[in-house]
């Protein structure tokens, strides 16, 4: 019944530090005539826009999304801004998949732009997310908030610092294949083990970047991709789940999800599996672009979604398993680890999903992939949106 | 199009925003409860489970939280960490905070831990592993605010 | 809309859509005004109110609207309002009160705005297939169509007032609908002012709308990012026969609109069917 998806065109702006020769609306501009002349459509040819923002806060623009209509050739079209936190990109990529699997709209255009340098005071900015009465004195965010559920992995499953400082020496050194990636280069455990402290066990190397640029992806019908793409990637598996912003809920025994294993994304993870028809990850999904803000992320979510056993995935780490060329490539862009352009990130990981599945990943290109999965997570790790990305549409199975 | 012949220019701006939070009735009696040296957490019948910070309804039953149960003064440490950095507008380092289950509540509370030896951050955390026994300890003159508490570790 | 379109994709059979408004005491105006970009339009001091007075302007020369209309309108509308059992129920004011009250921007009044209120209002969605395998439950109205329009962020002549989004969104609405020349029942407006609703019923005219707004519109309640939700649940409810003292008579198509943006930049529409019974 849904009609089929494909990504027939991406764009992204290079993301670093600082865009200061640009306003962030003209930063949207960037990624919008990228995406479009990738997919070889011009501005009225698209049906619909989504925008893809988190926290206006950082920017300072309210509503930000209205002030880039003009910019993005939204002007005259249905238009709808999503906010999930950091799983943003991933939600607002979902929205648009909906508005072409609906039959409503045959070609969607999901864009955004982020950059925190805006403001100095990110941190506070964030802190905003917990809960006014409760929570917010304790300085929460999304550093400490992680901290605490790494804090937790390591003591169940004896995860060492090192451990965590050789996931971000591969994502720096994957990122120097990735030619939009805000940090890159060649470095060592000891590099990240004498980086400053910020919140343990995390030092200042476990941590993502502020990135400041602009994604988007267009998003087209099976007609329509098969006419103008040669190798359009299609999207066969949607996921997405919440929890609820207690922490406290999800660190006891009576938790239905650990936030120490990032549960909640086998939840969503299964469910793009279940669409697709795909029985062993490991095997056949070559590729993870995964929402990894943090080095502590990719160990208890690559087990959530199964592709290794509980407390496995440090081990494998060590041994390459997650290299470009190992049992599957996590992160060959280099990750969120090395780019993190908030209210944008989840869509950066698709399109950095898809170029696998289309064979235009450049550099960064792993072979054979047929299929790839994309992550996204957002809010107090309470948000996580899963999309699968294949060669080819893959059967859809009638819904329970 | 125009070439950039100019330095790029940046325009400062600040935006300053006051707020009033509603505290609503559950909050209020858990923070009056602080008043008096007391924590309450909130049950429902139907689940059995009990809600620090208290909720006016069960999250998984989705039945309003029909009863008040009082915390115990001890409880245990879910998970913790210790912050070095210091961020905009948050408390100067180093301290540490964690998520306790109060003895008596199935869901856990976060708050500071104090009386702790911070300036080895490593050791410290190692005291702070998941399964720690913490006791609440008041400030003499409460205020009816989550402050009003932190952990200190029984030694 | 997003909710519908989801459960059109055939993936998911039952949605939850909640919108809520509960502002503190914080100053909504200037949170509107830090939705200005910063270079052009923040220095001036544009926020909601004063974009909504470059509407009313806009509205008094193009659609021949003076404020003594604006404030007979919104009396009666306040009259309506009252009956509404789920508002607030106040008591109208009088045309020469409205008149009274200073203006915040020229030509719009305090007393032309509805007051803000706290709310709520959620929808459970279905799939016509999960309704067909669950037959004890039955629907209050079916969703026909769904769209949404957004015009230039610009505040010039050419854009505020000529509400460009609206007749193209609803045009759109219709044709989706596959009711394009079809009688509206009922028409819900989001109109945040007097001036909205006048500009609104203007750009109706064309159309053979039965009642606008039998709701009372804003002036029953107004939980401000709702207005939207709560107007698509006051058209399901008249589709439905459930809408209470304010009820239409034989409501078969009701169309709900909401509106986002200075000045309404944005429009967002739900048309409703009646469901056999």
């Amino acid at each position: 019944m849904s009609q089929n998806v494909a990504v027939i065109g991406v764009g992204q702006t290079g993301f670093r530090a600082r865009w200061d020769s640009m306003t962030y609306v003209e930063l949207a501009q960037q990624a919008a005539l990228r995406a479009l002349a990738d997919a070889r459509l011009t501005p009225d040819d698209i049906d619909a826009v989504v925008f893809s923002m988190a926290p206006t806060h950082f920017m300072g623009v309210a509503d930000c999304d209205k002030w880039a209509v003009d910019f993005i050739g939204a002007r005259g079209k249905p238009f709808m801004r999503v906010h999930t936190g950091g799983a943003t990109g991933g939600s607002a990529f979902h929205a648009a998949w909906a508005h072409v699997a609906s039959g409503q709209y045959r070609r969607v255009l999901v864009i955004g732009a982020d950059r925190i340098t805006e403001t100095p005071d990110a941190q506070f900015v964030l802190n905003l997310i917990w809960d006014p009465l409760y929570e917010q004195d304790f300085a929460l965010n999304t550093v400490t908030m992680t901290a605490l559920s790494t804090q937790r992995y390591m003591a169940r499953y004896g995860v060492t610092e090192e451990q965590y400082a050789r996931v971000v020496v591969r994502a720096r050194r994957n990122a120097m294949h990735n030619p939009n990636a805000h940090l890159k280069g060649e470095i060592t455990v000891d590099d990240v083990m004498n980086s400053p402290r910020i919140a343990w066990p995390y030092k200042l190397f476990d941590i993502c970047p502020r990135s400041a640029g602009a994604a988007a992806i267009v998003l087209a019908d099976e007609a329509t991709a098969r006419e103008v793409c040669d190798r359009p990637a299609f999207v066969t598996g949607v996921g997405a789940i919440s929890n609820t912003v207690f922490q406290g809920d999800r660190c006891v025994p009576t938790a239905d999800c650990d936030f120490a294993e990032h549960a909640e994304i086998a939840i969503a993870a299964n469910e793009c599996y279940r669409q697709a028809g795909i029985t062993n990850p490991a095997k056949e999904i070559r590729v993870v672009e995964m929402y990894d803000p943090f080095s502590s992320f990719q160990f208890p979510e690559l087990e959530s979604m199964g592709f290794c056993p509980r407390g496995s995935a440090a081990r494998l780490s060590d041994e390459g398993a997650f290299d470009p060329d190992g049992m599957v490539a996590v992160g060959p862009s280099g990750g969120t680890l090395c780019t993190n352009p908030i209210g944008v990130t989840g869509l950066v990981r698709v399109a950095d999903a898809a170029l696998q599945v289309m064979g235009r990943a450049g550099a960064m290109q792993v072979s054979g992939v047929r299929n790839a999965l994309a992550t996204a997570a957002g809010g107090s790790a309470q948000f996580f949106a899963c999309t699968l990305l294949s060669d080819e549409p893959r059967g859809q199975a009638a819904l329970a | 199009m125009t070439t950039a012949t100019q330095e790029p220019m940046i325009l400062p701006a600040e935006w300053r925003v006051r707020y009033n939070y509603p505290v609503g009735e559950t909050g209020t009696r858990f923070f009056s409860a602080l008043r008096e040296k007391k924590i309450l957490a909130t049950r429902c019948s139907a689940s059995g489970l009990s809600y620090l910070p208290p909720r006016a309804y069960c999250e998984r039953s989705f039945q309003p939280c029909d009863e008040w149960v009082e915390a115990g003064t001890t409880g245990t440490i879910e998970c913790a960490t210790i912050v070095t950095a210091a961020f905009e507008n948050l408390p100067p380092p180093p301290y540490a905070i964690a998520y306790v289950r109060l003895d008596g509540v199935d869901t856990a509370l976060i708050n500071f831990v104090q009386g702790l030896d911070l300036s080895d951050v490593p050791a410290a955390a190692r005291r702070l592993q998941p399964g720690t026994r913490v006791k609440v300890v008041f400030r003499d003159q409460p205020e009816g605010r989550i402050t009003d508490f932190h952990y200190e570790l029984i030694d | 809309m997003l909710g519908a379109l989801r459960v059109a994709t055939g993936r998911y059979h039952l949605g939850l859509v909640v919108s809520w408004n509960h502002t503190s005491q914080i100053d909504v105006q200037d949170v509107m005004r830090m939705r200005a970009e910063p270079f052009a339009l923040r220095p001036v001091g544009m926020n909601g109110a004063i974009a909504d007075a470059l509407f009313a302007g806009e509205v008094q020369r193009r659609c021949g609207v003076d404020e003594d209309a604006v404030a007979a309108r919104i009396v009666q509308r306040q009259q309506v309002a009252q009956r509404n059992p789920r508002g607030l129920r106040r008591a109208p004011q009088s045309a020469e009160a409205i008149r009274a009250s200073g203006y915040d921007a020229y030509p719009l009044r305090r007393a032309h705005q509805a007051p803000a209120s706290d709310g709520c209002v959620a929808f459970v969605l279905a799939s016509g297939a999960w309704l067909r395998a669950h037959p004890q439950h039955r629907a209050l109205a079916r969703i026909a169509a769904v769209t949404s329009h957004i015009d230039s962020y610009r505040l010039d002549a050419g854009r505020v007032g000529a509400m460009a989004g609206f007749d193209a969104g609803l045009e759109d609405l219709l044709r989706r609908a596959g009711r394009d020349h079809a009688a509206i029942d009922v028409f819900e407006a989001e109109a945040p002012t007097g001036w909205h609703e006048a500009a609104i019923e203007h750009h109706l005219a064309g159309r053979d709308v039965r009642a606008l707004s039998p709701s009372g519109g804003a002036w029953a309640q107004h939980p401000l990012f709702c207005m939207g939700l709560v107007n698509a649940a006051e058209a399901a409810l008249q589709v439905a026969g459930r809408a209470g003292d304010v009820q239409v008579e034989d409501v078969h198509f009701a169309v709900a609109h909401g509106s986002h943006g200075y000045a309404q930049q944005g429009h967002t529409f739900v048309a409703f069917e009646r469901v056999a019974a």
